[in-house]
């Protein structure tokens, strides 16, 4: 989103701090919607129910959506970037497996173990970003091909039963930093990592070029096919981490774990106003995304919703919340094209545009 | 007879601008009705205004003497006013056929579609146009050109009384202008308006009975063609006189050429390019043109390392591996300013400050780290330096018009040193005083010891500026001419000589 010219002399007035201003100021208006509702929510179920307005409920709701933060942060990455990996919801399950048996079969350590899964993880977007790049498949198609090998390829190795496991990785449920969990530390970490990377570095700034215009951004020198891989790579071993985390919350490889959570986190994604055509997304956008789901969940949980109901809950906040986006997208776009192109300022020939009577359709929310 | 379109004291205002103020003309019927007008003149608002996208603040709209409010453009359709875009509005996966009947498909039997119903229906509105097309063809396979006549095919079927084409020649080529202007004049023949709004003037005084000169939203003067001449329209569009000759582009000849700077040798490429040769200095400028098809496009992207050809060698400063990519190439000191602005060379929905300094972030001139503060001064100066008019860099760069975009990018380069600099159409949709403006920056890094390619169709363009210019025939280089020599009527010489290579030259 762009910032409102017409509203140019508060704009100027007014000064983000430099920190905000790249991530937060064409932005807020995805921000501050999703923060109220997270508040909204949380008063109106305390009010229902006292234990949800806890310290330790709060920690909860942070502790189970870690692995889910932690995707949407590299499905984030891809998606600024023009491309998609709907297959990591297969990753966690698959790694979640590989861990298990790592740790009953061989005894191995956790160390060696992580070294192991980022590995996979590596290898994997690696085959993908050099096939999207260099091949050009869609990486929409390609992952989801991927989809379905790669959950094969967990179930193939578990011989489809959950392997329950008791010891491994239970420094990530005892360990606590700060008051919070690891996970929970982890999480954070990997987003001001990657907050930092997108929004602050040239690497950021060439996958919003990527994503924005490919054809621009290769012909003014972004090398596109190395950005391309490095994103995939990125995004994968993020995976496995999650899927890490996956099998230290449940104790157990689970084949089937992950099942609908690379949805889940392009609806996460898609809340925090990233764009599915890419070129559009903020790091802290997606975590609120996440957030909101969180809350969202546990709210139903608190509230002794059925739960055959929270599907419907869930689908009802993403349509709630993209057709909000896209209605505020349509009159924006109707007061920009009357009053931004014949600003005095901007040169500009209104009818140089002919897209102003035809709202261009949109994938996802803004 | 009344006038089939009579636009009477229209007046439109946007917050912050008067973009049109007391505006009267009228267009009488069967007649070609030229508009014309720099960038912001208001000639679009109008357009807008006719098609119903725009309702004016005050004034009025008659059609064929009858008051006409129009809420929305298919009103105005149905008043029998359609506007021509440019390759818009064509179902891609339809077949030719469909496309033209899409909206009016001919009464089936049962609800089905007759599949021979449609193909006689289309042919019949081709025939009317004189226009040939493989009707089964998907409309995707056709070229800009096609795609546009099309378009008026279809225009035609809906009993269009008035057809407005705003730039319709933009992509095109001289010949396929020429394709164009015999279904213009056929449209007339039939007693179809026709508004016709192009920067190319010559064009207006091919093709135009009539000229509507507007200025700053106010009508300067309607006038038969006739009783103009190109230097006497242009100072009517901007109030003084504005020169595009080669002594004031130029400057005189110069002998200044160094040392090679792209070397191209015994480059092929498929069918698009055989065997061509040739050097590029620093302190020159080398116009290459030819016909489409000729292979200058395809060369473009080879002299900008977007594509390797199989065979030859490209070199950049005497390196052969520097074209070998376009990263490569754009690290190496090669800008590429490509043609198709919008889709190619700029991110629409980003920012000004963003499109600017984009090869700066490709390249990596400043660093890892972004410092969003500096970023926008930075953005600021190299606005300044190229004089783009902007008031906030942080603006999205579609809100610029072509003229001011086309200098962004310019200002992209400039930024990271670039001292080659490989043009596509640098004029492409840019104003005749931005035009201008370009031309001498074009110049200027010349002077300053640049080494500057310009590809262009736009012959006149290549007479004002380039010291050399290559034509193109068939994938090879045609001829050479000395800049001076290269005149419209020489350049087009060969091009037609090339074109008619084995077949009589009827001029």
């Amino acid at each position: 989103m762009t910032g409102d010219p017409t509203r140019k002399p508060s704009a100027e007035s007014f000064r983000w701090p430099s920190v905000i201003s790249p991530i937060g100021r064409e932005n807020i208006r995805v921000y501050v919607p999703l923060v109220v509702a997270i508040i909204g929510l949380s008063i109106y179920t305390g009010s229902r129910n006292d234990l949800f307005l806890t310290w330790n409920n709060f920690e909860l709701i942070l502790l189970a959506s870690a692995p889910l933060g932690i995707l949407a942060v590299g499905q984030t990455l891809l998606l600024v970037g023009g491309h998609l990996d709907l297959s990591v919801g297969s990753m966690v399950s698959m790694t979640s497996v590989i861990v298990a048996l790592l740790i009953r079969d061989h005894s191995l350590g956790e160390v060696p173990i992580l070294v192991v899964v980022l590995i996979i993880g590596a290898l994997v977007g690696l085959i993908y970003g050099l096939i999207v790049a260099f091949i050009r498949v869609p990486s929409f198609i390609l992952t989801l091909g991927g989809l379905s090998v790669i959950s094969s390829i967990g179930l193939t190795l578990s011989n489809t039963a959950t392997i329950g496991v008791r010891e491994g990785f239970g420094s990530l449920r005892s360990t606590e930093l700060l008051g919070f969990r690891l996970p929970v530390i982890i999480w954070m970490a990997v987003l001001v990592v990657a907050g930092f990377g997108l929004h602050f570095t040239r690497f950021g700034r060439n996958v919003f070029a990527m994503g924005s215009s490919e054809e621009a951004a290769y012909l003014s020198g972004v090398p596109t096919k190395l950005t391309t891989v490095v994103l995939f790579m990125v995004n994968s071993m993020l995976a496995a981490v999650a899927g890490v985390l996956f099998f230290a919350r449940i104790g157990a490889g689970a084949p089937r774990g992950g099942i609908g959570l690379e949805l889940t986190t392009i609806a996460a994604i898609v809340l925090g106003g990233a764009s599915l055509a890419g070129g559009r997304g903020t790091i802290l956008g997606s975590f609120l995304g996440v957030l909101t789901l969180g809350f969202v969940s546990s709210s139903l949980t608190f509230l002794d919703v059925p739960e055959s109901y929270s599907p419907l809950v869930f689908g009802g906040v993403l349509i709630g919340a993209v057709l909000i986006t896209a209605i505020a997208e349509i009159q924006r776009q109707r007061a920009s094209t009357t009053v931004v192109e014949h600003s005095p300022e901007s040169d500009a020939d209104p009818a140089d545009d002919n897209d102003t009577e035809i709202p261009k359709p949109r994938q996802g929310a803004e | 007879m009344a006038p089939l379109i009579e636009f009477k004291n229209i007046h439109k205002g946007f917050p912050g601008v008067q973009a049109l103020t007391d505006v009267s003309f009228s267009v009488a019927p069967g007649d070609i009705h030229a508009l014309v007008g720099e960038n912001g003149a208001g000639k679009s608002t109008l357009i807008k205004i006719a098609t119903g996208a725009h309702r004016p603040d005050a004034g009025t709209i008659l059609i064929e003497g009858e008051e006409l409010r129009l809420q929305s453009p298919r009103e105005a359709m149905e008043a029998g006013i359609r506007v021509i875009y440019q390759e818009r509005h064509i179902a891609e996966e339809l077949t030719v056929a469909e496309n033209i009947v899409l909206g009016q498909l001919p009464k089936a039997r049962y609800g089905f579609l007759s599949g021979s119903a449609i193909k006689r229906e289309a042919q019949r509105k081709l025939d009317r146009l004189g226009l040939h097309f493989d009707l089964a063809a998907p409309a995707r396979t056709l070229s800009v050109a096609d795609r546009q006549l099309l378009e008026i095919a279809r225009a035609v079927s809906f009993h269009a009384k008035l057809i407005v084409m705003d730039e319709p020649t933009a992509s095109l080529h001289p010949g396929e202008v020429e394709v164009l202007f015999d279904v213009i004049r056929g449209l007339k023949a039939e007693g179809i308006t026709v508004l016709y709004i192009s920067h190319h003037l010559e064009e207006i005084f091919e093709i135009a009975d009539r000229v509507t000169v507007l200025r700053d939203g106010q009508l300067v003067d309607t006038a038969p063609t006739e009783d103009l001449d190109i230097p006497g329209l242009i100072r009517m569009m901007f109030g003084e006189q504005v020169r595009m000759e080669r002594a004031e582009i130029h400057g005189g000849e110069t002998d200044q050429a160094g040392e090679v700077a792209i070397g191209v040798h015994r480059v092929s490429y498929g069918r698009s390019l055989s065997d061509v040769s040739f050097d590029v200095r620093y302190g020159e400028l080398v116009a290459i043109t030819g016909a489409v098809g000729s292979g200058t496009q395809e060369l473009a992207r080879v002299l900008s390392g977007a594509e390797t050809p199989p065979e030859g060698v490209v070199t950049v400063d005497g390196n052969e591996t520097v074209a070998a990519s376009r990263p490569r190439a754009a690290a190496g000191g090669v800008a590429f300013i490509p043609g198709d602005r919008k889709r190619q060379a700029l991110m629409l929905d980003r920012s000004v400050a963003d499109n600017v300094l984009l090869a700066d972030y490709a390249l990596g001139r400043r660093g890892t780290v972004v410092q969003p503060r500096r970023e926008n001064a930075l953005a600021r100066r190299l606005c300044d330096e190229q004089a783009v008019k902007v008031t906030d860099v942080r603006q999205p760069i579609r809100t610029l018009s072509g003229g001011n975009q086309q200098k962004v990018i310019i200002g992209r380069w400039s930024d990271v040193g670039s001292q080659i600099f490989v043009f596509e159409d640098p004029t492409a949709g840019v104003d005749i005083p931005s035009k201008i403006e370009i031309y001498r920056t074009l110049r200027q890094l010349v002077a300053e010891g640049a080494a500057v390619v310009v590809i262009s169709t736009d012959l006149q363009e290549i007479y004002c500026l380039a010291d050399r210019v290559l034509v193109m025939r068939n994938g090879e280089i045609a001829g050479v001419l000395e800049g001076a020599a290269a005149t419209e009527q020489a350049v087009f010489d060969m091009e037609m000589m090339s074109i008619n290579d084995d077949a009589e030259v009827g001029a």
